[in-house]
């Protein structure tokens, strides 16, 4: 190719346009091929640089054995725990850290005396529906369901009551609490290898999640007088020691969620009789709490092929009759006690009330068999019975064939007041339709959403247990990845609010971010970089970079080797190469440790023809050209004029009848000459009459990217050339790329199906179009809605 | 000291009132502005959390479960918030802002605004105070196009206004 080239005259064409950039990259043109080794931490025998668990990884262990009781009357836990600690890191242990979440509700916690003060005085004012009664402007209000929940806090003592701490022998330990952290200290060192033994007995108050918020917590119906308990970060838990950390002691504020350890649970709740207890784990004793329909009923269940009902509508309903005074009774009256087993778990969860209905169906998860559950009050319906365990089902399904098998005997979904938060086999679910039993689109489109989000967290990191409280990204952002797959697969265009490129690239934009890669504690740590992000960035890693049999084939080894352990980020990216035999750490400096958008242009596009030298054809050709030339006005309008040497012809020579464009002789024969001397080849190549179109690109965003071209031709055909991100490696701004073609290109289009999140569309087309906003384009397709067509946009 | 666990507690009220969280955890919205300059308009495009701005706006109506997609009295009471919220000022004149529709998506909600600005930008400030009665990490992002040139702002609790670049 380059002797063709240099052989031959190309003459060039030139198509130019005005580029109209907008957007600079954010970081310095460094290499951004540059390998990763600097950032990363060094592979030692913990972690290998495969990205592999090494041959000395360790983590520590944690076997509960946990009574408790629920005091419906009073909304309490009391409880009384013995914990099996196992230290199989190589370092004695002086001491035990361990969490006691529930204290961010304690009066003097730091969650509430961190929290900033409200500017009342600066807020405008509520706005109201009734134009008659607007408060004056400026002036500070306070809504009276706010000095409901104000009062409602004030009178609240969340705190966790330490009432004892004893070693193995039933002899007091010395424990220091340190607010949502409490400190055991071992009489002598826990040395590399061994155990220890030890109990702690607890109580704390319940917080009204409606009111005071959290992750727990109840609900008070008002209209029949129950409670319904969703209970979570109930009793002291180990803090997690780690080969990256050491102990994982920082703060619980209530925003950061959980660093924990694997063990064994064994775990009996006490509660009303009349209530139906779920919780993480199977159930041991249902001889003991179920009746003898139940029982059949779940037997049923397991290989039914719709979900089944256990506890029906109609039995909840009259479960839940005059709970005002069962809830007082409660206190003296018939109790149960639900005996739980979970094997490898890292948490353990539990929800409770009489006003659940319960409907389950079994499940063969590759080969594991799964019953999936959930537990809802009728407040739920018709929703939870038509979503909530097939969404639960389908999570299982869709995640297993990404990640590994689910492990666990069961997966339970819950609805009550908390919104969405995920233990290990079971969640808690918000969303529930209208009073009337109407419900949006959207909150169906809600549960379904989160359901799926919930159970899924499952995999990450309740089985492949990264650090939440560390790196938020690395559970929230890979699920939030496979939601956007299983929500894919649920129905045809399902409304998944993560995932789509073309969804991040606003936020992309913005100057003011800190890549992915920062610590979690900075301020500006976006939730956009836990969530949207990182679940962007592996989609299109999926379906853009590796495409999906590379990927899936890594992201499975992912999961296969940290599924019962814990990773770091180096982890999960030396994982995903070392799996995929794909060099990517330029994608993963590019998407996580820059803030750079994509954003590539079609800067100019050149044309040149092959000079065939043949004086005929390219004589013909500049011919043409020169004839195609416009007159101008003074050619035009002198051209009548007479002249003089058609008044006197003898003026003429030689030159008045010459044309340099016409071939002579000596060019003919030149010409001859020179196809002699050409090889066959080299005279089929000149016939060939090719197009070659260079293409000048530039990268504005900073990030480099794949180049996806497509090329539609005069004759109508289209053509989609799709160019690895390496075109980029040794001019990261500015590159060239040769399109050859016998057709002559009408269009050109960068990134055609919109897969790179690339944030400027007005120039990735040649010639450059007009590209409407999103909110032109919404002005031009959207007709206003009228109430009524709102109405049935309801149904 | 009576008083200073009054504001304590007042905080963590703004903090709990938080609404079902649908399992997100964070509260953000992204803004674009751009300037449109053969049209002299500004085009504003909000895109956020549809249950957190249902949530301010029950909150601020006292109004329960306001319902973006449901109800047919929202449109009115949704551009009161926002045009109480977004401040796009040109020296000391308010620029009047239009309402031009919204579109959901899963949890998400985009609104459509627009400002007439016949003498452009030169001395504009704007204020994002989206959301900020309801979460105290709300972060507003506000991606400016104007004069050819992209430029972001970003917005805390208590931020002043800013200077429109």
């Amino acid at each position: 190719m380059p002797r063709l080239i240099s052989r031959f005259l190309l003459l060039a064409v030139c198509l130019s346009i005005n580029p109209l950039l907008f957007a600079q990259s954010k970081s310095n043109p460094v290499d951004k091929f540059r390998q990763l080794e600097e950032l990363l931490p060094t592979p030692n025998e913990q972690r290998s640089a495969s990205g592999a668990p090494g041959p000395k990884y360790w983590q520590q262990r944690a076997d509960y054995k946990i009574e408790v009781e629920l005091d419906d009357a009073k909304q309490r836990i009391i409880g009384s725990e013995t914990i099996t600690y196992f230290n199989h890191s190589p370092d004695p242990l002086n001491y035990l850290w361990l969490q006691l979440d529930q204290n961010i509700f304690a009066a003097g916690s730091e969650a509430n005396i961190t929290a900033t003060a409200p500017e009342l005085k600066r807020e405008p004012p509520p706005i109201s529906f009734d134009t008659r009664n607007q408060p004056a402007p400026g002036q500070p209000q306070l809504p009276y369901t706010t000095l409901d929940q104000l009062l409602a806090r004030e009178a609240f003592d969340g705190a966790v009551r330490i009432t004892a701490v004893r070693d193995g022998r039933g002899g007091p330990l010395r424990h220091t609490i340190v607010k949502t952290m409490m400190r055991i200290d071992l009489p002598q060192p826990l040395a590399p290898g061994q155990s220890t033994v030890f109990s702690i007995d607890w109580n704390y108050n319940i917080n009204d999640q409606r009111k005071l918020g959290g992750r727990t917590g109840y609900e008070f119906f008002p209209k029949d007088g129950n409670y319904l308990y969703e209970i979570a970060h109930w009793f002291p838990r180990m803090a997690a020691y780690n080969d990256v950390s050491g102990w994982q002691h920082k703060q619980f504020l209530g925003s950061g969620e959980f660093t924990l350890e694997f063990g064994n649970y064994n775990v009996a709740i006490t509660a009303p009789a009349d209530h139906i207890v779920a919780a993480t784990g199977v159930l041991q004793n249902p001889e003991r709490v179920l009746t003898a329909a139940q029982r059949q009923r779940l037997e049923q269940a397991r290989t039914a092929k719709e979900p089944a009902l256990i506890v029906t509508p109609a039995e909840a309903k009259a479960n839940e009759r005059n709970g005002a005074e069962k809830t007082k009774n409660s206190a003296s009256g018939a109790k149960k006690t639900w005996v739980f087993a979970a094997e490898n778990v890292r948490d353990f969860a539990f929800a409770s009330s009489r006003k659940f209905i319960w409907d389950a169906q079994g499940h063969n998860v590759e080969g594991n068999r799964v019953l999936a559950m959930s537990f809802y009050p009728n407040e739920g319906n018709p929703l939870w019975a038509r979503y909530s365990t097939h969404a639960i089902i389908h999570t299982l399904n869709v995640y297993s064939r990404y990640s590994f098998a689910y492990p666990y005997p069961v997966a339970q979904s819950i609805n009550g007041p908390v919104g969405g938060m995920e233990y290990p086999m079971i969640c808690f679910n918000g969303p529930r339709p209208e009073p009337d039993g109407t419900y949006p689109a959207r909150t169906k489109y809600g549960l379904i959403s989160v359901v799926i989000h919930e159970v899924g967290h499952n995999y990450f990191p309740m089985i492949v247990n990264s650090d939440e409280r560390q790196w938020t990204w690395m559970d929230e952002g890979l699920n939030s990845f496979l939601q956007f797959l299983a929500e894919q697969e649920w129905e045809t265009n399902y409304p998944s609010r993560r995932g789509e490129p073309k969804d991040i690239t606003e936020y992309m934009l913005s100057d003011a971010q800190v890549p992915i890669m920062t610590n979690s504690e900075s301020l500006l740590q976006f939730g956009n970089n836990a969530y949207a992000k990182p679940a962007t960035a592996l989609n299109i890693l999926r379906e853009t970079i590796l495409e999906r049999e590379l990927f899936d084939f890594a992201f499975r080894e992912y999961g296969r080797r940290w599924k019962f352990k814990r990773p770091m980020p180096a982890d999960f990216f030396r994982t995903m190469e070392d799996a995929s035999g794909v060099d990517l750490d330029w994608f993963w400096r590019g998407w996580f440790y820059t803030t750079d958008h994509t954003d590539i242009s079609i800067e100019n596009v050149r044309l040149y023809n092959a000079d065939t030298a043949n004086p005929e054809v390219d004589k013909a050709r500049r011919r043409a050209e020169r004839e195609a030339e416009p007159e101008t006005l003074s050619q035009k309008r002198n051209r009548a004029l007479p002249k003089r040497v058609d008044q006197y012809p003898s003026l003429r020579d030689f030159y008045n009848s010459y044309d340099p464009l016409d071939v002579s002789a000596q060019e003919r024969e030149a010409h001859q000459a020179f196809l002699a001397g050409l090889s066959d080849r080299q005279r089929e190549l000149i016939r060939l009459g090719m197009n070659f179109y260079m293409v000048d690109l530039k990268n504005v965003g900073g990030l480099v990217m794949p180049v996806i071209f497509q090329i539609e031709y005069t004759d109508g055909t289209k053509e989609e050339l799709r160019i690895p991100a390496e075109i980029w490696r040794y001019n990261q701004s500015d590159v060239s790329k040769l399109i050859m073609t016998r057709k002559e290109i009408r269009y050109l289009t960068v990134d055609p199906h919109l897969e790179t999140a690339d944030a400027d569309l007005s120039n990735n087309y040649f010639p450059r179009r007009p590209i409407k906003s999103r909110l032109q384009l919404f002005r031009d397709q959207q007709a206003p809605m009228n109430p009524i067509q709102q109405l049935e946009r309801k149904n | 000291m009576k008083q200073t666990i009054r504001i304590v507690s007042l905080a963590l009220i703004v903090i709990a009132v938080a609404p079902v969280a649908f399992a997100h955890r964070y509260h953000t919205s992204v803004t674009r502005l751009e300037y449109k300059s053969e049209d002299r308009v500004v085009e504003i495009t909000v895109q956020t959390f549809a249950d957190d701005v249902e949530a301010a706006l029950s909150k601020r109506s006292g109004v329960r479960n306001v319902q973006l997609d449901v109800d047919s009295k929202t449109n009115a009471l949704l551009l009161q918030y926002l045009s109480s919220t977004i401040v796009l000022k040109n020296g000391d004149d308010k620029l009047e802002v239009e309402w031009i529709g919204m579109e959901l998506k899963g949890h998400s909600v985009w609104f459509y605004l627009q400002a007439k600005a016949p003498e452009g930008l030169p001395k504009a400030t704007l204020s994002n105070n989206l959301l900020f009665d309801l979460f105290t990490d709300q972060i507003n992002i506000v991606n400016v196009f104007n004069n050819g040139k992209k430029s972001s702002l970003t917005f805390k609790r208590g931020d002043a206004p800013k200077a429109v670049p």
